[in-house]
């Protein structure tokens, strides 16, 4: 901290404060989920952007602008993120919309993006995989720093085929996220000339405690090799819990939006009223999930170290103006981390725009096909018909009930019959 | 109520009819334009999709056809929506958990790289969710695939029975307010009619002594309503004047009747008034011995009996029949009487010469062609002789020398026939001891139960039974005989019976004391009185006199407190008589049937409270007098005492 105080300090002697007056802050507009069963996305997200952004405001801001998010809860659903987004725009005038959660969500308020062209809203970094902000028409408007489901879906595919695993099945939320990961295991099995050999689906909104035991029932009759879970924490969790309850030990494979460590966690408490049937610790075996962010254990990677550091300093702030109750927040997380890097995007790209930020500015500088470096020695690189800043996947399965990186994936070579 | 049950089963059975016809009628025309609607409701998301996802599907991009299905899947009655490329594989849907494999072969329906046209619809079942209306549009003529879109027509039914569920509720809010209002509507009909009800019931029972207080609400009722119930209401009220009236006119026509019988009963009155009664009438003549009585029918007769002395020493006596009956023989009777009695002495001193005038004046004004039978005689009481005609009456029957015979036929007319008509004058002798009997057709013509008459014959045969009896005696048993026969018959006729009996010039005199005294207490001292002057008058002992006082005393009073039930007058006849040796006395009452003499001799050592009544007044009597005699005659109490003086 001695270091932040005194890089502070020499900025501020260096580069005389411009008057920090409340007009001149750059504000984020955020819509995410910070209530319902998909809330620990929103908030983590959040807690890593915020976690970075206290940062850069605590060293002076961005050419003297401090970077603040003003963060409204949608809940996961669809209507409230396009009032929310009408709200940001209209009312709070924010300069670009960041961190959105959820593709159903980020799917329907795309339209409103062109709606606002001439306004030049651009959405940065939605935390969502889907292909829609990623093609025509509405990829202009967006920047994706994570990699896509389809991205995810292929390397899960590809691994799993590699291991003799061809039948597989594909759980998953019946919207728009669901259809984009399915769409993905769909097309990357096609390469393989595989089908999907089965399908089930839940509603969004279900929570663990729901039973997807006919879900379970309805894939187990596909007999797959290993499934697919494109869901969101809570229900990947609920299905885990279920198929291992009736026994069957199939590998199930989450993506980033479901793999979390709150899905660990709800296994983990959820199953203490289980105990007796299943150690906790079992439930967990045989579970792969896809991250579209390194570990926050790798740390050979200065972001990582970065990103620890702060969220131990300021990683205790929550969205202000909701009421998050009984909510505990995670220390590390891929989520947090994942906001950390959005936030230090963000701030990269607007280094760029200088001392006078205008939006319409924000797409010649993200364009301007210079490399940003994140600490991730993965450069990320812009460009007109490029906003796709990753297509890195990692793999992790679990261990000690904590995320790993899956490096041998021999250990899942499926039995030949 | 039983209108109003009545009533409302009917509106039952009428409401129920209407719910389920309207039901069905609104289910038929809901089904039909829900349908309808449906199908252009199906047709139009399909529509709606197939036409914003073409070019996402170009773009293969299906998350944002999710995103719409998503979207299009909430709205109402739609039961899923997916969308297959032109293979006919499925890309997106809205199933959970699972696409039911009913809907597979429905996905295949665009496949086979067959060009579709238009939008088709197909009806599927899907276990789960029921009949689906199924909507299939092809995405560019089918090539790069097809909307399917299932309408749920369970949907539709559900809606079609909330609607119908509303519609009974709505109905039979209704229903229940028509009742109400029917059941107010009723019972303004029926009140009405229930107190018709009533007022006829109160009518029945009524007496017409003072309005029905119903009445008043029935005429209110005539004024508030119309239509029947003013009509019923009109009529009840006509009906009670009516019936008012007519039981006036009753009323009216029942006391016409009443005056007109106590008019008769009067008449009655004076007919028996205009007869002598009290016998014997001429106590003091001791050369005969007459005994008359009439018995009137219910209704006036005619009939009656006269005697008077002419002079000194001539007698005439009549009986007579006026033709008819009731008033107008009853006044002619009365006028016939009144005249006979004008006549005697003054206008003629024989028989023929009194019935002759009596004839012209009878038919002299005789508009009423009445006519009389009359017989009329008159006895010189020195020889026994008879001068006498008849005038069309029965003959009378003689006894003479203890034979009876009939008086031969004088053929004379009867009075009021023929003004100028004579009357020829016939001649009798009696003898001392000889009865003549006179009677009228009353006594000849009493029926008994089978019509047959009493006839002259057995009026011979009773008479001769009664030979030597004095004329008292013969006038009581023949009427008794004449009761006898006749038993329960009702009588129609007049009776009357006319005894003279002839004891000639030397008949010894005996002093007697005829009184007759009224039913009221006063008289008791009246009787002492005379009886007091009597015994003056006749030198009788003074003890002799007050015994018979006191005996009266007890006897008179005895008739005055038990003899009479009624408040009406009634005479009590003593007759008391001195022959120098005995006293003879005899009192007739007609009250009620009591022979003193049947009760026993009171207990004296009783205390005198507790002896019964009666019993020591005749006790009284029977210690007073030598001789206590009672006897029943007709309807009268005869007690007969005598007694001589004692010495000391």
């Amino acid at each position: 901290m001695r270091t932040g105080a005194l890089i502070v300090l020499l900025t501020s002697l260096l580069f005389p404060a411009p008057d920090m007056q409340a007009d001149e802050e750059i504000v984020l507009g955020m819509s995410a989920a910070f209530s319902g069963p998909s809330r620990a996305l929103g908030i983590e997200l959040y807690r890593g952007s915020k976690a970075y952004l206290e940062k850069v405001n605590r060293e002076g801001g961005v050419h003297g602008r401090k970077v603040v998010i003003k963060a409204y809860d949608d809940g996961y659903d669809p209507p409230r993120a396009i009032t929310n987004t009408v709200k940001l725009v209209e009312e709070d005038e924010v300069f670009a919309l960041f961190n959105y959660v959820g593709t159903p969500t980020v799917t329907r308020v795309l339209p409103l993006l062109k709606l606002y062209r001439d306004r030049h809203i651009f959405l940065l970094f939605p935390f969502t995989g889907a292909q829609p902000q990623r093609q025509p028409p509405y990829a202009e408007f967006v920047f994706n720093l994570r990699a896509s489901y389809a991205d995810e879906t292929r390397g899960l595919v590809d691994h799993l085929v590699n291991v003799g695993r061809a039948r597989i099945a594909v759980f998953y939320q019946a919207d728009a996220y669901g259809r984009s990961g399915w769409e993905g295991t769909r097309n990357a099995l096609a390469a393989h000339r595989l089908k999907i050999v089965g399908e089930a689906t839940y509603s969004r909104g279900s929570v663990y405690a729901d039973s997807f035991e006919r879900q379970v029932e309805i894939l187990r009759a596909s007999k797959p090799q290993a499934v697919i879970s494109v869901c969101s924490y809570s229900a990947c969790a609920g299905f885990i819990r279920d198929a291992r309850d009736a026994g069957w030990d199939i590998p199930i494979a989450n993506l980033s939006f479901g793999g979390t460590e709150t899905m660990i966690e709800l296994i983990e408490t959820g199953s203490d009223s289980n105990a007796g049937s299943t150690e906790g610790s079992d439930y967990l075996q045989g579970v792969i999930s896809s991250q579209v962010v390194p570990s926050y254990q790798d740390y050979s990677l200065p972001a990582v170290w970065e990103y620890r550091k702060l969220m131990d300093a300021y990683g205790d702030v929550l969205p202000p103006g909701m009421e998050i109750a009984d909510y505990q927040p995670l220390r590390y997380s891929f989520i947090s981390l994942e906001g950390y890097l959005n936030a230090r995007l963000v701030v990269e790209m607007l280094k760029r725009l200088g001392p006078e930020p205008s939006r319409d500015g924000l797409l010649e500088a993200a364009e301007s096909r210079e490399e940003f470096d994140l600490g991730t020695f993965t450069p990320v690189l812009f460009g007109p018909d490029r906003h796709q800043g990753s297509d890195t996947v990692y793999f992790t399965t679990l261990k000690d009930g904590q995320f790993v990186p899956l490096t041998d994936w021999r250990k899942w070579q499926a039995e030949t019959e | 109520m039983r209108l109003f049950t009545k009533t409302l089963v009917l509106i039952v059975i009428l409401f129920a009819v209407i719910a389920v016809t309207i039901s069905l009628l609104s289910a038929q025309i809901l089904s039909t334009s829900l349908t309808a609607e449906y199908e252009s409701k199906g047709r139009a998301i399909a529509e709606g999709i197939a036409d914003s996802s073409t070019e996402i599907l170009l773009n293969r991009n299906l998350a944002t056809v999710q995103a719409v299905i998503d979207l299009q899947g909430e709205i109402d009655g739609v039961s899923y929506i997916f969308v297959t490329d032109g293979a006919g594989n499925m890309l997106a849907h809205n199933f959970i958990p699972e696409i039911p494999a009913q809907v597979l072969p429905l996905a295949r329906i665009s496949s086979e790289g067959k060009i579709v046209e238009g939008i088709s619809m197909t009806r599927v079942e899907i276990p789960g969710r029921g009949t689906i209306l199924h909507v299939h549009a092809p995405v560019l003529a089918g090539l790069v695939g097809a909307v399917h879109v299932g309408m749920d027509l369970e949907y539709i039914e559900n809606h079609i029975w909330d609607i119908v569920v509303r519609e009974q509720i709505l109905m039979f809010a209704i229903f229940l307010a028509v009742v109400g209002i029917a059941y107010v509507f009723v019972n303004r009909i029926v009140q009405p009619i229930s107190r018709l009800a009533a007022f006829v019931r109160a009518l029945a029972t009524h007496e017409f002594a003072s309005e029905l207080d119903i009445s008043r609400e029935i005429r209110s009722l005539s004024q508030k309503h119309t239509g029947e119930i003013r009509e019923l209401a009109d009529s009840f009220i006509a009906m009670e004047t009516t019936l008012q009236q007519y039981l006036r006119d009753l009323e009216e026509t029942t006391s016409a009747k009443q005056r007109i019988e106590s008019e008769l009963s009067i008449a009655h009155e004076i007919q028996m008034s205009m007869i002598p009664k009290i016998f014997p009438p001429f106590p003091d003549r001791r050369e005969f011995d007459l005994h008359a009585k009439l018995i009137s029918a219910r209704e006036v007769g005619g009939d009656f009996y006269d005697f008077y002395f002419i002079d000194e020493r001539h007698l005439c006596f009549a009986i007579g029949d006026v033709s008819g009956k009731g008033v107008p023989a009853s006044l002619f009777m009365a006028l016939t009487k009144t005249l006979f009695r004008a006549t005697g002495g003054e206008t003629s001193r024989t028989a023929s010469g009194i019935l002759g005038h009596l004839n012209r004046e009878i038919s002299r004004d005789n508009d009423s062609c009445m006519f009389v039978t009359a017989f009329c005689g008159v006895l010189d009481t020195v020889t026994g002789d008879i001068e006498y005609c008849n005038a069309g009456h029965n003959q009378p029957m003689v006894i003479r020398d203890g034979k009876l015979s009939m008086l031969p036929k004088s053929g004379d007319v009867a009075l009021g026939v023929v003004e100028s008509a004579e009357y020829g004058s016939h001649r009798l002798k009696l003898a001392p001891g000889d009865q003549l009997i006179l009677y009228t057709d009353g006594i000849t013509e009493a029926m008994d139960g089978q019509e047959q008459f009493f006839s002259e014959s057995r009026l011979e045969s009773a008479l001769r039974e009664l030979k030597g009896h004095t004329s008292r005696i013969v006038v009581r048993g023949v009427l008794e005989s004449v009761r006898e026969f006749t038993a329960d018959t009702p009588q129609s006729d007049d009776m009357t019976i006319l005894v003279i009996q002839y004891r000639g010039p030397d008949a010894p005199a005996v002093p007697t004391l005829a009184v007759r005294l009224k039913n009221r207490k006063t008289e008791l001292q009246r009787f002492n009185d005379l009886m007091r002057e009597f015994g003056i008058e006749h030198e009788i002992p003074e003890e002799t006199i007050f015994r018979v006082n006191l005996s009266m005393d007890e006897i008179l009073t005895n008739v005055l407190r038990y003899g009479y039930q009624d408040e009406e007058d009634h005479e009590i006849s003593v007759v008391a008589s001195w022959d120098r040796e005995w006293m003879t006395i005899e009192v007739h009452d007609d009250g009620t049937p009591f022979n003193p003499l049947e009760v026993a001799s009171p207990d004296t050592s009783e205390a005198l409270e507790e002896r019964k009544i009666g019993g020591l007044g005749i006790h009284i009597v029977r210690t007073m007098m030598d001789e206590v005699s009672y006897r029943r005659e007709l309807d009268s109490n005869v007690l007969t005492l005598k007694t001589e003086p004692r010495e000391g």
